[in-house]
């Protein structure tokens, strides 16, 4: 066999294409040996899934697991070699997957969980503001987080990841809400927070390059509200002091 | 005085792991040096950039990567070349260094190092390869390939694993990063002398040693960088370091990441047995 005879045959079993029993005897290797490799490659992929959408997995009924993890490797061939991307479909993949296995209701949130863990990972990573060098968002005391996105969800995902202990049935769509997804500016974690009316003034105080008195005048409230506003919002990573 | 090698001996090392770089960083002289898994830092923003630039301002460096696939059947992918240049450029790495294998084909990636079949026109293959990897990374960055463990021998091999690889850095003029760990997985799994094979390298090609842990699955000793290393492959790093002298020394965890500490125990072990025979201990 020439060298890209073998290639082809070695990737065609990877990818379920042929049997390892088959792809060993036009190989003329030993299968057992074979199927180690074939293991290890989706295994990339699982582990890839998994480190990218803990919360989701959690969440799914254990039986879907295995199945879902071969269905996924099959249906999305990596073809790069970052292993964020080889995950990165993977809640496009469960739109899809998932409606004739869990209830609809599950299957709605599953979906929006493993869109949200998605966006996490992507923040947690982005390199936008290295790459660009961003410039700090506001010119007052205070300066906007610049990995800062805004994002809404139809389920109450924000509650759920930080309920204690997790209820025991996924919720379903409620009315919209406002996240806030950030990365911490010295922990590099990715974080996340229901966008409250006081951490919306803080981030509107921050991107205007307001004083926060002179804001808390202007929208009628006391300027200790408005001063506790940007406490919590330079302790939350939202801001930080200029 | 005469310029400092860029490929100068670094000493002992370990390969850099999220889980400890807080930790390491507040006791940087427990290491010479480090390894970045440069797939880990590429393109990335956040931790990853941070820690590269305190890479830089802490120990020297080295890069590895896992997904160059020097031996596919595709074009060399040049952006990802060009990213590794750009990362070797921040961290102020000394080399970079991939294996021998292939883990991209025919639009797939595998994420596998999967071995190639030990034929001359696989060296041919590879040789043109190494050398445009050289060409784009330019002399400022040398290039190595390590040899891979391998699960699989083919019928049509030509050449045993020491001849294809010898083979492979005379032709393309290119730096070994000669895994110990590895010598010894394939001399068990497929039955030959570690020894011999040492013997039967380019050693005055080797740019760096990689030493980790392996395990017992099912008959096969598989390659997991999950544990401790066991003496015999201590005793095969003492044999190769008699005969090449100090050589850059690695020591690789990558699953089930054990506390810094054993780790570092790890490190110091390697670092003991080094210099019981680089002063005259001798190899077990």
């Amino acid at each position: 066999m020439t060298l890209r005879e073998t290639q082809r045959a070695l990737v065609a079993c990877f990818r379920g294409e042929t049997a390892i029993e088959t792809a060993a005897g036009v190989l003329g290797v030993d299968p057992a040996r074979l199927a180690i490799y074939a293991r290890m490659v989706e295994g990339h992929v699982r582990q890839a899934v998994a480190a990218m959408f803990p919360e989701t997995l959690s969440a799914l009924d254990p039986s879907v697991q295995p199945a879902l993890d071969a269905a996924f490797y099959t249906a999305h061939p990596p073809s790069g070699w970052s292993l964020d991307a080889a995950a990165g479909p993977f809640p496009a993949f469960l739109e899809g997957y998932l409606p004739d296995r869990v209830s609809e209701t599950d299957a709605a949130f599953l979906v929006e969980l493993a869109r949200f863990e998605a966006l996490l990972a992507e923040v947690a990573l982005d390199a936008t503001v290295e790459a660009e060098g961003t410039p700090p968002v506001g010119h007052g005391p205070y300066v906007l987080n610049p990995t800062l996105i805004a994002v809404e969800v139809e389920h109450p995902i924000v509650e759920w990841l930080v309920a204690a202990p997790r209820p025991a049935t996924l919720p379903p769509r409620g009315p919209a809400r406002t996240v806030l997804v950030f990365r911490h500016p010295e922990r590099d974690t990715a974080c996340f927070q229901a966008a409250t009316d006081d951490l919306l003034f803080a981030v509107k105080i921050a991107a205007d390059g307001l004083d926060p008195d002179d804001a808390a005048r202007a929208a009628g409230l006391p300027t200790d509200a408005a001063r506790a506003a940007m406490t919590n919002a330079l302790a939350l990573g939202l801001v930080t002091g200029a | 005085m005469p310029p400092v090698s860029p490929t100068a001996a670094l000493g002992h090392g370990v390969g850099l792991r999220r889980p400890h770089w807080a930790e390491l960083l507040q006791q940087p002289e427990r290491v010479d040096f480090v390894e970045l898994l440069a797939d880990n830092f590429l393109g990335r923003g956040g931790a990853p950039a941070r820690m590269a630039d305190r890479v830089r301002e802490t120990w020297p460096c080295v890069l590895h990567g896992v997904a160059l696939s020097i031996g596919g059947p595709a074009p060399l992918d040049t952006d990802y070349l060009d990213a590794v240049a750009a990362l070797a450029r921040r961290t102020g790495a000394r080399w970079y260094t991939d294996h021998v294998c292939f883990s991209n084909a025919f639009g797939v990636e595998l994420h596998e190092l999967v071995p190639l079949p030990c034929t001359r026109e696989a060296v041919r293959h590879v040789v043109e390869r190494v050398k445009q990897v050289q060409a784009r990374l330019g002399p400022g960055l040398p290039f190595g390939l390590e040899n891979a463990t391998t699960y699989l021998r083919f019928p049509q091999d030509e050449l045993g694993e020491a001849e294809f690889l010898t083979e492979i850095l005379n032709g393309a003029d290119c730096g070994l990063l000669l895994d110990v760990n590895n010598v010894y997985v394939n001399s068990v799994n497929h039955g030959f002398d570690p020894r011999a094979f040492i013997d039967a390298l380019p050693l005055r090609r080797v740019l760096q040693i990689h030493l980790a842990g392996h395990e017992w699955v099912d008959g096969t000793i598989i390659d997991t960088h999950g544990t401790t290393m066991i003496p015999e492959v201590l005793d095969l790093y003492a044999y190769t370091l008699e005969r090449t002298g100090p050589v850059s020394t690695l020591v690789e965890w990558d699953n089930r990441i054990p506390p810094l500490d054993v780790l570092l125990a790890e490190n110091d072990r390697v670092r003991a047995r080094a210099a019981a025979v680089l002063c005259g201990g001798g190899a077990a």
